[in-house]
């Protein structure tokens, strides 16, 4: 006489999975390493995409302060030295308003003398009788 | 824990994530089918459940590794499983009625399959979670109780109720 079935031996019989289970993970890991990869590339180009614009922004904004910079030291350095010219060793500037040829019975140009010589002052007046 | 634990080391690198693989495939395979009731499903969920650990393996400890990865596992089932069920509903609602013909041996070994899931579905989850974990795993009850989050002294218990509650439903199906 054959012992009795038990009823759990069916629910807990174990199966078995399908074949090739380690080399299924090993291309799945794979592809995640290359999925986060990518990315990762893709969010640093983006960064580095970003990165390069505000440095050229700043370097932009820098350049053009020191062409204003440069613009105004050169203007400055045209200017001799009251100095030098007091002394004759250095030929005046040229005066900074000039009347046009035709109109100087009209209009009189007076060079105010001021105690700052980097700053020069005219006085422009006009000859008409109104 | 066993040799395809974590190095000595602490480090979890890929062979000792390979070497869990081999060990726990079997059993973690036949606990997740006992959710999803479907071989490929229950093979991608266990390859899904590594994947997520190899992605933790920062926070990995050596003596808690195994209840880690069958709590991903058994997470990854249940959602799937919830996700089935809506699927489920809406594919029944649509669905046209077949008049598909079955030989009488698959018939009869199909229905046998039936009535051990409609008795392991009749469980109510806690109960199903802890006999298929006892019965399917070789994880001891203080691990399994970790896999749940429950005291260890309602393992036994629980596991007790839940075979009870099989042999019951069984006995009731082979009555009829």
């Amino acid at each position: 006489m054959s012992e009795p079935r038990d009823p759990l031996r069916d629910v807990f019989a174990m199966r078995e999975p399908p074949t090739g289970g380690l080399r299924r993970l090993r291309e799945r890991l794979e592809a995640e390493r290359r999925r986060r990869r990518a990315r990762w590339l893709a969010a640093s180009t983006a960064l580095g995409l970003a990165a390069a614009a505000a440095i050229a922004l700043i370097v932009g904004d820098a350049d053009r302060a020191t062409d204003r910079g440069a613009r105004l030291c050169a203007g400055w350095v045209a200017q001799p030295d009251p100095a030098l010219v007091s002394l004759g060793l250095a030929a005046a500037p040229p005066p900074g308003v000039s009347v046009a040829a035709d109109a100087r019975d009209r209009i009189a140009v007076q060079r105010v003398t001021d105690s700052d010589d980097d700053v020069v002052y005219y006085r422009l007046a006009s000859l008409e009788r109104e | 824990m066993g040799a395809s634990s974590p190095s000595a080391e602490g480090r979890f690198d890929a062979q000792a994530l390979e070497d869990l693989y081999v060990r726990l495939e079997r059993s973690l395979h036949n606990v997740v089918y006992r959710w999803l009731w479907d071989d490929a499903e229950a093979a991608d969920v266990v390859q899904e459940a590594f994947v997520k650990l190899w992605d933790k393996r920062a926070s990995v400890r050596a003596e808690t590794v195994e209840p880690f990865v069958y709590r991903i596992a058994l997470n990854l089932a249940s959602n799937r499983r919830r996700a089935r069920k809506v699927r489920r509903h809406v594919q029944l609602e649509s669905a046209e009625p077949t008049t598909e013909v079955t030989a009488a041996t698959m018939l009869e070994t199909r229905e046998r399959e039936a009535k051990v899931r409609a008795a392991v579905e009749a469980l109510p989850d806690e109960l199903r979670q802890i006999v298929v974990l006892t019965e399917m795993s070789e994880l001891s009850y203080a691990q399994v109780a970790e896999v749940v989050g429950i005291p260890e002294g309602t393992v036994g218990s629980r596991r007790h109720r839940a075979l009870a509650a099989l042999r019951d439903r069984l006995a009731e199906v082979h009555g009829e």
